[in-house]
Order: structure tokens, then C-alpha cells, then sequence
């Protein structure tokens, strides 16, 4: 049996074990039965509460002829008086600061990066010595970044080679976040090599996986254990410091990660 | 393929969940290789879904949407779950393997794909438990038609050398 047909089985054998399993509500009736269930609990703690602080106002009534707990008496009966139901509801919780801003700025940043690359090659030099890096951000999703279909890879990929071939520091400084399949497709047009996270690039995992982007995590206080190549470690270090804003929460946005990849020339 | 992102303007998102999650949980189940993480992750995917079906629905393929979530998630979710194994690996000094990611043991063949790097493995359970054609496959990871083919190549090679078993197709054969 080939490989196809193994896989075409496997595939057929969860999907019927999937028949049998019973589909949850959708997510907005499982709200509904929490708002519910939630309602109800408060109903019935409050209930209990009247009905509990009402029986123990008339405990030293009934109490009190043959208990010498008297005493209690006047301070449950004021308890009583003095209770009131106070319903509270927790302070919603200012929501963290987005990134939205700094991705913003960083897309305009690399559109006009990219823009200058071809018109105003001066401009783009410029500006490169001003962030200290180059940094492209390009994704597919509705994110303000570069969009895929309007990405040159040609014109960005003949940049990076002639740069690299006149500052062979240049590419140690050379960062791209995107989609890890533009990676992939960018990668194939380059003369050095990118280290994707995902292992979509064979020479980032061959030899047990450098990852950018865990040594990022790691800055998170993720475990990692893989080491940098030699010379890139305060490259990526300093960048994490750099742009926490951008890459810390690009992982969430929309349920999108995104590759963080390193030229090298190796 | 199975009747999973087709257009359905009018579909309101109760059917779409219906009619999905089944499929999308399958996804999910290979991918992390845990039922009770693969609904997890399959919940939160139709709950990221609900919070944008706004603008979910006016997609051509409102699936393919709701399968990147949980592609990724499950990446996320395998990041994490391996970092601990490292911890705790450290911690012991014994072997130990991945937390929750040998219980599904009948799965044997999934198990294999799920140690192939990820984009790899996203693209052989998106063809053979969904299905889908390689277009698809790179709508959902948003990726080249030719990204896809040489992801599934790659992947079907390395399962190939492991399992001992000869596949050299792009497409499996229906």
C-alpha cells in the first residue's frame, strides 16, 4: 500500500470516528447558558442570603429565654436593620495597550521603505541608518502591513544582495516579519539564506533548528534551546528590545503568527 | 473535497458552526494530537470566528478562515506544550514525552505527521482529512500554489523514509 493510500485511509477513519462526536452548543448559546447559570447562582445566593440573615435575626427571640447569648440579640437585630444588598460587578479592566499604533507606523514605515528602494535609493539608505535595521513587515492578512500581491520580492531580494555584497554586516541587521510562506517564496529568490521558525527553510532545521523567533520567546520568558548562529545573538536581542510592541502580540492578532526571519549569508 | 468552505451568503453563523465542527475539531485533533486541546482549540477558533463574523461571512471562504485559526493556534499550542516538556525534562533529568501529545496512540500515521515541521503537516492533514485541493491548502495557509506542492513533497518524503513506505505523488489519488 503507498503512502497516499495510508494517508487517504487514516484520513477516512478520523473523519468517521468524528461522525460520532456530538457538536457542542456554538459558542454564543454556551454565553447565553453562563449569563443563565450565572443569573440563577446570584438569584439563588441572594435569596439564601435574606433568608439566612432573616433566621438569624430571630434566633435570640427564640433563643433568648433560656440562653444567656442574649447579648447577641440587639447586634443581629442590627445587623438586620442595617443590611443592605450591595451588588457589585468587577471593574472591567482597561484592555492592554494595542499594537495597532506601532504596527501602523511600522507598515508605513516599510511601505516607504520598499517605495524608496526603487525610486529613491538615498532616501531608503537613510532611513535604514536611522532604525539601525531594515525591517519589512509582510502579511496577508487585514493587518496595515504590506500586503502580499503588492510585495516586489525581486526588487527587495536584488537590494539586499547588492547591499549585502558592499556591508557584509548589513545582512546581521536584515530582518523580515511575515507570513512564513512569503518567507518561503522570498527565501527561493535570495542568494543567502532565511531562518524561518517553522522549518519551512531546510537549512534553518537540518541541524536541530535555530529559531529566531524562540529566541524571541525566550525573551518572554519562553524556554528555548536553541541556540543562535555565531554573531547573531545581540542582533536578535537588541531587536526584541527594540520592537516588543510589534512582534510581542503579532502572534494574536487575529489568530495569525508570523515568522520572524534572519538573512544570513551563510 | 468535503462540502467545507463553499459560499453561502446568507448562512448564519449557528450553521456555519454547525456544519463545521466537526471537521475543523478533526484538524485540530491531528494537528495537536490531544482531543481535549484539539476542541479547545477548536472552540476558540469559532469563538475568534463569532467576535469577526461580520466580516468572516463576506469572505469567499469563511472555512478557510476558521481552519488558519486553528492552524496557528495549534502551533501556539504545540510551542507551549513543548517548552514545558523541556522544563520539565530538565527538571527530572528523566526521559519524558510531550504532554498530551501521545494519547491519541491509534493514530499512529498522525503522530508521524505531526512531527514534521509544522507548515508540512498542516498541508498533508488540510489534504487528506479535509480534503482539500492544493489551492485551498494555500488559502488557508496563505501561501503559493507551489509553496503547498513543495511542502507536501517534502512532507511525503520524510513519511516515506519513516514509515517505510513509498509515496512520491503531489496529489493523492481520489
Amino acid at each position: 500500500m503507498s503512502l497516499d493510500d495510508e494517508l487517504l485511509r487514516a484520513g477516512s477513519r478520523l473523519n468517521a470516528r468524528l461522525e460520532d462526536v456530538p457538536v457542542p452548543q456554538p459558542p454564543h448559546a454556551r454565553g447565553r447558558l453562563k449569563v443563565f447559570a450565572l443569573a440563577a447562582f446570584v438569584t439563588v445566593a441572594l435569596v439564601g442570603s435574606m433568608l439566612w440573615i432573616t433566621h438569624t435575626a430571630e434566633l435570640p427571640r427564640s433563643a433568648g429565654a433560656t440562653s444567656a447569648t442574649t447579648t447577641t440579640g440587639p447586634t443581629a437585630t442590627t445587623m438586620s436593620a442595617n443590611t443592605t444588598v450591595v451588588t457589585t460587578s468587577a471593574p472591567v479592566s482597561a484592555a492592554p495597550a494595542s499594537s495597532e499604533c506601532d504596527a501602523t507606523t511600522v507598515a508605513e514605515s516599510s511601505q516607504r521603505l520598499l517605495s524608496d528602494l526603487t525610486s529613491d535609493p538615498a532616501a531608503a539608505e537613510s532611513q535604514i541608518a536611522e532604525s539601525g535595521f531594515l525591517f519589512f513587515s509582510i502579511t496577508g492578512d487585514s493587518q496595515p502591513r504590506i500586503q502580499p500581491e503588492s510585495f516586489d520580492r525581486a526588487t527587495l531580494a536584488a537590494y539586499l544582495t547588492d547591499r549585502a555584497s558592499r556591508d557584509e554586516s548589513f545582512v546581521l541587521r536584515s530582518l523580515i516579519v511575515s507570513t512564513s510562506g512569503i518567507a518561503d517564496e522570498l527565501a527561493a529568490t535570495m542568494n543567502f539564506t532565511v531562518y524561518t521558525e517553522d522549518g519551512g527553510i531546510d537549512v534553518a532545521t537540518a541541524d536541530g533548528g535555530f529559531s529566531c523567533s524562540q529566541r524571541l520567546w525566550t525573551s518572554w520568558g519562553m524556554v528555548n534551546n536553541g541556540p543562535a548562529p555565531p554573531g547573531y545573538e545581540d542582533t536578535i536581542d537588541e531587536w526584541t528590545h527594540r520592537c516588543p510592541d510589534v512582534l510581542g502580540p503579532a502572534e494574536l492578532i487575529d489568530g495569525y503568527p508570523f515568522a520572524l526571519c534572519v538573512l544570513t549569508d551563510q | 473535497m468535503n462540502d467545507l468552505p463553499l459560499v453561502r451568503a446568507s448562512e448564519s453563523f449557528e450553521t456555519f458552526y454547525r456544519r463545521q465542527y466537526r471537521q475543523v475539531l478533526g484538524l485540530a485533533i491531528v494537528l495537536s494530537g490531544d482531543q481535549a486541546v484539539a476542541e479547545e482549540l477548536a472552540q476558540e477558533a469559532f469563538v475568534a470566528t463569532l467576535r469577526n463574523w461580520h466580516r468572516v461571512c463576506q469572505m469567499d471562504n469563511p472555512g478557510a478562515w476558521v481552519r488558519t485559526v486553528v492552524t496557528n493556534s495549534s502551533v501556539s499550542w504545540l510551542r507551549r506544550a513543548r517548552s514545558r516538556a523541556r522544563a520539565l525534562l530538565r527538571l527530572a533529568s528523566t526521559p519524558t514525552s510531550y504532554p498530551g501529545l501521545d494519547i491519541e496512540a491509534r493514530l499512529d500515521l498522525w503522530r508521524e505527521v505531526r512531527r514534521l515541521p509544522h507548515r508540512q503537516a498542516q498541508a498533508v492533514a488540510l489534504v487528506y482529512l479535509d480534503g482539500m485541493s492544493r489551492r485551498e491548502v494555500a488559502e488557508v495557509l496563505g501561501c503559493s500554489d507551489e509553496t503547498v506542492k513543495t511542502h507536501l513533497s517534502r512532507a511525503k518524503q520524510t513519511l516515506a523514509k519513516r514509515l517505510g513506505i513509498g509515496g512520491n505523488e503531489d496529489e493523492p489519488r481520489r
